[in-house]
């Protein structure tokens, strides 16, 4: 196979992979935030804004994957 | 300048590439073609929407080859024109009752004077208040600017404005480090805890700082902003050429509402996350 045709496969499937891994990881945290909410309401600010922050650090990595998929689309032809 | 960029034409055809840290590609197979198909590639590497400014160049080329060239800084020139007029429009006349306006600005100062006294602490909170609410509004003005017709996010597709956006960060939180935990404390910070284990921390820590942090905020607002955008032009490709000419849908339309949440979110992210690492440079036990 070409190095092109590589990419091509590679690149969206390297995408769906980390985009996987994070949807685990979100699906967890977003859980586990509501989970405490649940338990004490009153404590709802803070817990929002922890779990943004974890959210943003989980999502990073699937972007890490984007990044490179935009880095190497020139080279699919 | 005028010599480097009487070259227009590479110049403009690379500038797809130029965008993305200069991921341009060698010679291809046919050495005759080579430069032509180079070129082509380089522009349509990554589908990207005309703005005013690429059409411009289309018709008269000449001097806007240049600001073609730098235009991501000419659409956030404009974002700051505008915040600009906007801010001393509204506090030219000051009143005590606010009325219309003013209390839409008093109101986001208000909570933008919130929000940092909550994550920083009220000592430092508040003389970080007006940089994390502008960072937030310039950030959100940058990101819609690629809704508007004609105009372009600059975030999206240049990798050098958020980077900017990150060492501004940078700078900011290490300025505060220094000044509010003195000298010793600061460099004691990279140390660790178990002080005879910095060999391997100090590394670590000084890795995580100045790379890491900076690195993660810039690739996570360009990655978001720049595949939003890249959604949106390829969806209006499609409009204009898959569909048939008697049903003019816009798809693009579809994936407004996620888009314009996406980007008031990573303004959000990558404000909070500022003022996360400003916490962790406060002197610990005040905040």
């Amino acid at each position: 196979m070409e190095p092109a045709t590589l990419l091509g496969l590679a690149l969206p499937l390297g995408v769906g992979i980390a985009a996987l891994g994070s949807a685990f990881g979100l699906g967890r945290a977003v859980a586990a935030a509501m989970d405490a909410i649940g338990r004490q309401p009153e404590a709802s600010g803070k817990i929002q804004t922890a779990m943004i922050i974890g959210c943003a650090l989980i999502e990073a990595l699937t972007i890490y994957a984007l990044v490179t998929v935009f880095v190497l689309m020139g080279k699919v032809g | 300048m005028s010599s480097a960029h009487d070259a227009a034409g590479p110049a403009a055809a690379v500038r797809g590439a130029e965008h993305l840290g200069g991921a341009v590609h060698g010679a291809s197979h046919a050495p005759g073609a080579a430069s032509a198909a180079a070129e082509h590639a380089g522009g349509h590497a990554v589908p990207e929407l005309d703005n005013f400014l690429t059409i411009l160049q289309k018709q008269f080329g000449g001097v806007f080859d240049a600001l073609v060239h730098y235009q991501d800084a000419v659409f956030a020139g404009i974002v700051i024109l505008m915040l600009s007029i906007v801010a001393v429009a509204a506090s030219r006349r000051l009143r005590k009752i606010p009325t219309g306006f003013q209390c839409l600005l008093e109101f986001y100062v208000k909570s933008m004077d919130d929000f940092a006294r909550g994550v920083i602490g009220e000592r430092y909170g508040r003389g970080f208040a007006p940089y994390v609410g502008t960072l937030f509004l310039y950030i959100v003005c940058m990101n819609y600017m690629g809704f508007i017709p004609f105009m372009k996010a600059p975030i999206a597709l240049n990798i050098n404005v958020p980077l900017a956006l990150a060492i501004v960060t940078l700078i900011t939180v290490h300025y505060h480090g220094i000044r509010s935990n003195g000298l010793i404390n600061y460099l004691k910070h990279f140390i660790g805890d178990p002080w005879w284990m910095f060999p391997i921390m100090t590394p670590i820590h000084v890795m995580e700082e100045f790379a890491i942090k900076p690195g993660s905020l810039t690739l996570r607002l360009f990655g978001n902003i720049t595949g939003e955008d890249v959604v949106i032009a390829v969806l209006v490709i499609l409009t204009a050429g898959a569909l048939p000419a008697f049903l003019p849908i816009p798809v693009q339309a579809l994936f407004y509402p996620l888009a314009l949440l996406f980007g008031l979110l990573q303004a959000f992210v990558f404000t909070i996350l500022s003022a996360v690492y400003i916490l962790q440079m406060t002197p610990h036990g005040e905040h």
